[in-house]
């Protein structure tokens, strides 16, 4: 049995580059994808986790040395080739100290490509030593455990995900008293957008708005997809004051960020519900029904804002929710 | 038998120039290391066999059996004895080879000492 194809994204500013390796990896049966400079490369990699990327070294912008200890720090197992035409010793020898599997030299030798991508960096599960063999079952676990971990479509953390993150937070409140705040999220109106343009057009506009609110909060906080149109954030070492900025700050550049479809940019809002240990949750599923229902106030009471969860709510919950 | 004692471990040292030797040795010695040496690639051969150092740090350009040599039968007679290649020259193209022939790190003359030490305790506390 075979693996199925190894997705490789092409990192260059050339785009002769990218013609030339992307035709020649695609025909060898590789899922191929580019991106023209190093910051779009992190976006791709955050939404699309390739197997390997092949980065060019010298891009304007963020370079391929700067974009590479950034890429391995979202994917530490993703193999990643430098691609350069200099012949640069000190650059070379600081991009494998850095993580680099190895340095592709331009004019490109084809063959040699063709060899280590398929013996050495995409072994089939059968083959090789008993080393290679649980080396490969070893990422193949890790691929498998992502792939329950995560959503699909954005790339984000799945429910699950998120709920295991929530745990390790929790655990860590119990030892250390670290706070942690969970906002959950929902896109008002969004049923408007598939009804209109289509699923395919909504599937774009969630993967936008995953990329926005990704972009838009710190690199510990986990930004999940919950279900659907629903979003979570958990904002780890965070007091509700501070998530209450952040999560203002979501609410805006949501607002503010021009989404497409296929008549053209359109815009969008969203609510947001968010829950603190402050109300005594002590569990997973405590903290996520307060958040929801602090969510469902932020729907109730206009939209496009944020509403923190009370207690007092569930002591006069039948006149207020009924209102 | 090894000397137990307070040593961080035993390094190889190679390289046809004597006062490379002496002031590697020198140095990685005041660091608390076990230091070997051998003046050329089948001599550092014999010692991995006899001694089974911890480390090697091998030089790229040596006369007879180069570092390059060296380094593909070094891998072939144990695949995880790390490699560390030392070069004055500025080659890319060769030092890519190394790193596929298995090296983990490639160290430049003039050396960076403070490097050095940083990239030996790194490896041996893997």
């Amino acid at each position: 049995m075979t693996s199925g194809p190894g997705k490789i994204l092409i990192v260059d500013d050339e785009k002769d580059v990218v013609l030339v390796l992307g035709e020649f990896l695609t025909r060898e049966g590789f899922d191929v994808s580019s991106a023209s400079s190093g910051e779009e490369a992190l976006k791709r990699v955050r939404e699309t986790c390739p197997d390997i990327v092949l980065l060019d070294m010298a891009m304007p912008g963020m370079n391929g040395l700067e974009t590479l200890p950034a890429l391995k720090k979202i994917a530490p197992q993703m193999v990643v080739l430098m691609i350069t035409a200099y012949r640069d010793a000190e650059k070379v020898v600081e991009s494998f100290r850095l993580g680099a599997s190895d340095c592709l030299f331009k004019p490109f030798d084809f063959n040699y490509i063709r060899e280590i991508l398929k013996a050495k960096f995409l072994p089939v599960l059968s083959s090789g030593s008993p080393g290679a063999e649980s080396e490969h079952l070893k990422k193949y676990l890790d691929t498998s455990r992502y792939l329950v971990m995560h959503d699909g479509l954005t790339g984000l953390c799945n429910a699950l995900g998120l709920s295991k993150a929530v745990e390790q937070e929790l655990e860590r409140y119990r030892r250390y008293q670290a706070s942690f705040v969970l906002a959950l999220a929902d896109l008002d109106h969004f049923k408007n957008v598939n009804d209109r343009f289509g699923h395919q057009a909504g599937d774009r506009v969630l993967q936008e708005v995953a990329s926005v609110l990704s972009r838009s909060v710190r690199t510990l906080d986990t930004v999940a997809r919950y279900g659907g149109e629903e979003f979570a954030v958990l904002f780890p070492h965070t007091d509700l004051e501070g998530a209450r900025v952040a999560c203002e700050r979501l609410l805006r550049v949501v607002r503010e960020t021009p989404f497409s479809s296929p008549s053209g940019k359109i815009s969008m809002t969203m609510s947001l519900g968010i829950a603190t240990l402050a109300h005594g949750a002590s569990n997973w599923d405590e903290l996520v029904g307060q958040a929801d229902k602090a969510l469902y106030r932020a729907k109730e009471t206009g939209r496009d804002r944020l509403v923190v969860f009370d207690a007092a709510w569930g002591r006069t919950s039948q006149q207020g929710l009924a209102s | 038998m090894k000397e137990k004692g307070s040593s961080k471990g035993t390094l190889l040292v190679v390289d046809d120039e004597p006062a490379v030797i002496l002031i590697l040795s020198e140095f990685l010695a005041r660091e608390g290391f076990r230091v070997q040496t051998a003046s050329s690639g089948a001599r550092a051969l014999e010692k991995v066999k006899e001694s089974k150092p911890d480390m090697v740090l091998l030089d790229i350009a040596m006369p007879e059996m180069d570092g390059m040599e060296t380094l593909r039968r070094l891998k072939a007679l144990d695949p995880k004895l790390p490699v560390m290649m030392i070069t004055a020259y500025r080659d890319g193209e060769k030092i890519v080879e190394t790193f596929r022939l298995g090296a983990f790190d490639c160290l430049f003359k003039p050396f960076d000492f403070q490097y050095l030490r940083t990239a030996i305790l790194g490896q041996l506390l893997r």
